[in-house]
């Protein structure tokens, strides 16, 4: 702002020498009797003090003038130097940690919150290189950082393990911002944002579940066995009342499998632990298996079961799991409210950036009034339980929620009494 | 039962109920079957006896599956063992980590027969 002093010696000088030469001019005027003898000795008199006033009013104001810049020369010091201080505190007392690095990764400093984050004293980071401390997980999803960087690319929302001074591992989201020091060098300036209560949580619902699902699955597989082992033994002969019982202690296993299964998949997509893991698999293979496993099922039901599904489709990118379980659910949908003799359809399409699973049944359809409430969970169509049809009201739940982890969408056309045909959307990878 | 041909089984399992179901299965097919209950007492087992296959549970106290697996394939005779493993349905994120580390198989317990089973063991030891 005040980058250059103005020059004001010149009219300090003429001011002067004005002032004086008035002054002397007056008398010269008035005794020495030169040519403007005949001036009014009053009128010059006048003019030599507006000459002075002036002068002085002139004086006073450059004065005032100068003052003022130098008042504000020096504040705009202070503002400059206390901007500074207010920034180093901001970037020293900083929740959140900052470190600064220069392009290759060396530490040039680090604010408090960075410290404490490694477990550390002031200094101790200081020279060693930033990136050996990022913790290799075998992927490439950290590697490409370092060399990133020193090329010059700032990194966004990086999630990286970095281990601390102990050994021990912590999680956190990292970014590194470019910019130029006072002396125009390119640096880098690093921020973590901690993650690790999250990842602790995260892994506990995930260690829940499995421990939930292992001793929930545990008894449900001896009983099975045992089951299997009885009817093995050999010269036993039962009695179709005991045969009937075996086939209800049988059922019974399956239904609670089943129940086990849903309830499973249920809290794993509410605690969001079913993060999708994407494969490339050909759509055939995956189509052919749940084909068969569901061939047997409408077999035991006298449902007809026709599919498009021996086509070449070619490899597509999903998540089989999420997948089998959203597809899985439709078929074993569309063949439990499908009557005897009746048909079940499953047909694939695929455009440029969608794959379109139709699954199509010939079933009690489902009622008007159902309809918006149909994808809620725990909810059962009106129609459903007058026919004595067993189940927990979660499969369709499960549908669209397996589906929406995957980027797809679902959506039904249904006549009660004629049969209803579930359209599966999931975007082409 | 002709115990000379025989091939040798240990079943690593720390359910009670499942491990004596898969003996008895085994057993009657004429394969001498040892037992363990927990991943340490196992692979010890496993290096004593040197089965010509595990069938190895997953989820275990002590030592897991994953240990047991990782252990065995360190060991001189342990590396070419067949190893048949076996887990609850949840821990399919993990059947990447188990086939890595030289699992041969992964079954599901929950949706498998012990008929299965059995027919899996005769398949690898081809008996």
């Amino acid at each position: 702002m005040f980058t250059e002093r103005p020059k004001f010696y010149a009219e300090y000088i003429a001011l002067v020498v004005f002032g004086v030469l008035s002054l002397v001019l007056v008398p010269a005027i008035l005794f020495v009797r030169l040519p403007y003898e005949k001036l009014s000795l009053v009128a010059v008199s006048v003019l030599a003090l507006c000459v002075v006033l002036i002068s002085t009013v002139t004086y006073q104001s450059l004065s005032t003038y100068v003052r003022t810049y130098k008042m504000a020369q020096k504040l705009s010091k202070d503002l400059l130097v206390h901007s500074r201080e207010l920034f180093y505190e901001l970037y020293r007392n900083s929740p959140v940690p900052y470190i600064l690095i220069d392009m290759e990764g060396k530490v040039e400093s680090a604010n408090t919150s960075a410290i404490r984050f490694f477990g550390v004293h002031e200094g101790t980071l200081d020279g060693t290189d930033f990136f050996t401390y990022i913790e290799d997980d075998g992927t490439n999803k950290t590697n490409f950082i370092p060399a990133y960087f020193k090329q010059g690319k700032p990194i966004s929302d990086a999630e990286v393990s970095l281990h601390k001074a102990d050994g021990t591992i912590r999680y956190a989201i990292l970014s590194i911002f470019l910019y130029k020091d006072v002396e125009g060098r390119q640096k880098g300036l690093l921020t973590l944002v901690d993650i690790t209560k999250q990842k602790m949580v995260d892994k506990a619902k995930t260690e829940f579940v499995s421990l939930a699902s292992h001793q929930l699955r545990t008894p449900i597989s001896s009983l099975r066995w045992n089951v299997e082992l009885f009817e093995g033994i050999p010269d036993v002969t039962l009695t179709d009342t005991q045969r009937q019982y075996l086939r209800k202690i049988t059922d019974g296993i399956a239904r609670m499998d089943s129940l086990v299964t849903d309830f499973l998949s249920v809290s794993k997509l509410e605690l969001g632990t079913l993060k999708p893991h994407y494969e490339t698999f050909e759509l055939s293979d995956f189509l052919g298996s749940l084909h068969e496993e569901f061939r047997l099922h409408a077999e035991k039901k006298n449902v007809t079961f026709e599919t498009n599904w021996s086509e070449h489709f070619g490899p597509i990118t999903s998540d089989t799991r999420l997948l089998n379980m959203a597809l899985g659910n439709l078929l074993s949908n569309a063949i439990k409210y499908t009557p005897q003799n009746g048909v079940v359809r499953g047909a694939v399409t695929l455009n440029e950036s969608t794959i379109t699973f139709r699954i199509e049944d010939s079933g009690i359809g489902i009622p008007g009034s159902d309809h918006e409430m149909i994808f809620s969970k725990l909810f059962r169509a009106s129609n459903v339980e007058s026919k004595g049809i067993d189940g927990t009201g979660l499969g369709l739940y499960i549908v669209k929620e397996a589906l929406r982890v995957i980027g797809g969408t679902i959506s039904f056309e249904s006549r009660e009494g004629v049969g209803t045909t579930f359209i599966a959307v999931i975007p082409r990878r | 039962m002709n115990t000379e041909q025989s091939k040798k089984v240990l079943v690593i399992e720390d359910e009670q109920d499942l491990r004596e179901a898969l003996k008895t299965a085994l057993s009657n097919e004429s394969f001498e079957v040892h037992t363990a209950g927990d991943g340490e007492a196992g692979l010890q087992m496993a290096l004593e006896v040197k089965p010509n296959l595990i069938l190895l549970d997953l989820m275990m106290p002590k030592l897991d599956g994953l240990g047991v697996l990782k252990a065995l394939r360190e060991d001189e005779w342990g590396k070419n063992v067949k190893v048949i493993v076996m887990t609850a349905l949840d821990d399919l994120e993990r059947v990447a980590e188990v086939l890595e580390h030289g699992g041969s198989e992964y079954l599901v317990k929950s949706n498998i027969s012990l008929g299965t089973v059995v027919a899996k063991v005769k398949e690898k030891l081809k008996v």
